[in-house]
């Protein structure tokens, strides 16, 4: 009976948290070497566009997630820039400035993008990872 | 028919419970074990009472003797003590600073809940209560006229907050985003840098090994040696020239180790392409342009030879001068701090502030030092009885991970007067 009462429970936090999020296909750019580069992509962001995840990011059930550490802030705080691209490097991730578009308009933001192509903005992963 | 009912019931009830008992038992020793290796590890910190009651009642259902983990009777209620003489404690240290600027209730709240599981006798509880009470009252109401009239001076020339990307030169973000508000064009904050890294190109010469952490960093007065080094040079360089986040898959400083190489290992260049470092930080030089300027430079001038290439021209930055107020040396007061903070926001001015950026993650951090951000309003949050300063980070449009207490809009932060309070190592404007 409880198991089933915590499943019902984890289902509603999961719809919220999707409620949140709108997914779409769109174009993420980014420069190099002096050049704009596109590429096309499947994400998710919220509604004033801080928060950035790969399609398949989006119940956290994706490489962005696995690592079962967690990191307090003192650890990520060097002299080292930002502290979120700190974790994404711990984690395996490449850290990358990008923008993402949605109906034409372009976001700034970053993310931290992984081997298998998932990908979630540095600072939505690091409130993930902190251990508070 | 209804008595057959409430007889179903009360059988598929009872059978519920004894099935959930049998299976809540199964692995209970671990289960203790785990929980209480989270104990140890947080009950000088803070409450672990839930933890605790959570073990005991656990061994008790499952009648696990718990002298089998070599814990005495007394184990419990030292840990759950420890536990609420830290929150004391907490308590204690928050009330003497935030008092200073707000109501208190919370934070006497949670005096009060901890101090009486100590028994601490009702009338030391109550004369301290009564004493932060009246005193985070007077504060709040001083406060709130203080923190008049509402100002953010985000503009449009400031744009979104910068991305300062893995490299430790968040004075140089700061620093030219002073400049930027200063001239009314976006600054280069790279060249800001390298302008007051100048030391740096002869530095590189003489290290092997060394990593972007060598160069990264600044004193709490960088950012008058940084804007007084790029004044000195000829004057600000706009992003346009020299571009300071947009380096691809590369950092910066990658890309200035990679030029420098590029010099070491070629006494002459051939190539008739432009190498890519020199592209990325470099886009407007030519191959033509580089080539010329690498026949002609030595490794200790090449850098500064592009960056002036790429800077032309430079804007002057004519009477620009830096000024800093610090907390009193001897007992740390700040009043000086914010009277500037409130006299610059007032004559719409910007600042740059040195702080602790733990505090940007948890409110009550007690660590100091490290970073830096430009301060670029204020208000008086009703909800929260706070007077907050707008804090513009360099650190990108993301808001998921700071403190929860505050609001981020898109990287920029309000933060309480009274936490900034605990961590500002000085702060700094353009007079």
């Amino acid at each position: 009976m409880s198991a089933l009462l915590s499943s019902l429970i984890l289902a509603v936090t999961l719809t919220a948290q999707a409620q949140d999020l709108t997914c779409s296909s769109g174009r993420i750019s980014q420069v190099e070497f002096g050049k704009i580069k596109v590429e096309s992509s499947n994400y998710c962001f919220n509604s004033d566009k801080t928060v950035l995840l790969s399609r398949n990011c989006q119940q956290k059930k994706c490489r962005a997630f696995e690592d079962k550490r967690r990191f307090k802030i003192g650890e990520l705080l060097s002299e080292v820039g930002k502290p979120s691209f700190r974790l994404c490097r711990e984690l395996g991730g490449q850290p990358e400035i990008i923008e993402f578009f949605v109906e034409d308009q372009p976001y700034k933001l970053d993310r931290c993008l992984f081997k298998d192509g998932s990908f979630a903005d540095s600072d939505f992963l690091l409130a993930h990872y902190l251990e508070r | 028919m209804r008595f057959i009912g409430f007889l179903a019931i009360l059988l598929f009830s009872c059978a519920d419970t004894a099935w959930s008992q049998s299976a809540s038992c199964r692995g209970v020793e671990s289960r203790i074990q785990d929980i209480a290796t989270d104990v140890k590890k947080n009950f000088k910190e803070r409450d672990v009472a839930p933890n605790v009651e959570y073990i005991k009642r656990l061994a008790t259902t499952c009648k696990v003797d718990i002298a089998k983990f070599g814990w005495g009777r007394g184990l419990f209620d030292y840990w759950k003590n420890t536990g609420y003489e830290a929150e004391v404690d907490k308590a204690k240290e928050q009330l003497e600073q935030y008092s200073k600027f707000r109501d208190v209730s919370p934070e006497l709240d949670r005096y009060k809940k901890y101090a009486s599981r100590l028994k601490v006798n009702s009338q030391e509880i109550n004369g301290y209560y009564s004493k932060y009470r009246s005193q985070g009252l007077a504060s709040a109401r001083a406060e709130e006229k203080k923190c008049q009239p509402a100002v953010d001076l985000r503009n449009e020339v400031l744009g979104e907050v910068r991305d300062q990307d893995s490299i430790g030169w968040c004075y140089a973000f700061a620093g030219a985003e002073l400049l930027t508000y200063k001239i009314g064009k976006k600054v280069s904050a790279v060249d800001v840098a390298m302008n007051y890294n100048d030391g740096w190109f002869n530095n590189i010469l003489k290290r092997v090994g060394w990593g972007e952490q060598d160069f990264a960093g600044a004193s709490a007065q960088g950012i008058g040696t940084a804007i007084s080094n790029t004044k000195e040079k000829g004057g600000a360089c706009l992003e346009t020239n020299l571009r300071s986040e947009d380096n691809g898959y590369s950092t910066i400083m990658s890309n200035l180790t990679e030029i420098d190489n590029i010099k070491k290992k070629s006494g002459s260049f051939q190539s008739s392409t432009c190498p890519s470092a020199v592209q990325r930080v470099f886009p407007s030089i030519q191959a033509k342009e580089f080539m010329d300027i690498a026949e002609n430079s030595s490794r200790a001038t090449l850098m500064s030879m592009l960056s002036d290439k790429a800077c032309k021209p430079r804007i002057r930055l004519k009477g620009v001068e830096v000024e800093y107020v610090s907390p009193s040396f001897f007992s740390g007061d700040t009043a000086d701090v914010f009277n500037q903070i409130d006299k610059q926001l007032n004559r719409k001015n910007i600042l740059a502030i040195a702080y602790n950026a733990e505090l940007l993650y948890n409110r009550n951090a007690k660590k100091f030092g490290g970073h830096m951000s430009n301060i670029v309003g204020r208000r008086f949050n009703k909800n929260n009885g706070e007077c907050e300063y707008l804090i513009r980070n360099s650190w990108g449009r993301g808001c998921s991970s700071y403190d929860p207490y505050y609001t981020c809009e898109a990287g920029n932060i309000w933060v309480p007067k009274s936490v900034i309070s605990k961590g500002v190592a000085n702060v700094s404007f353009i007079k």
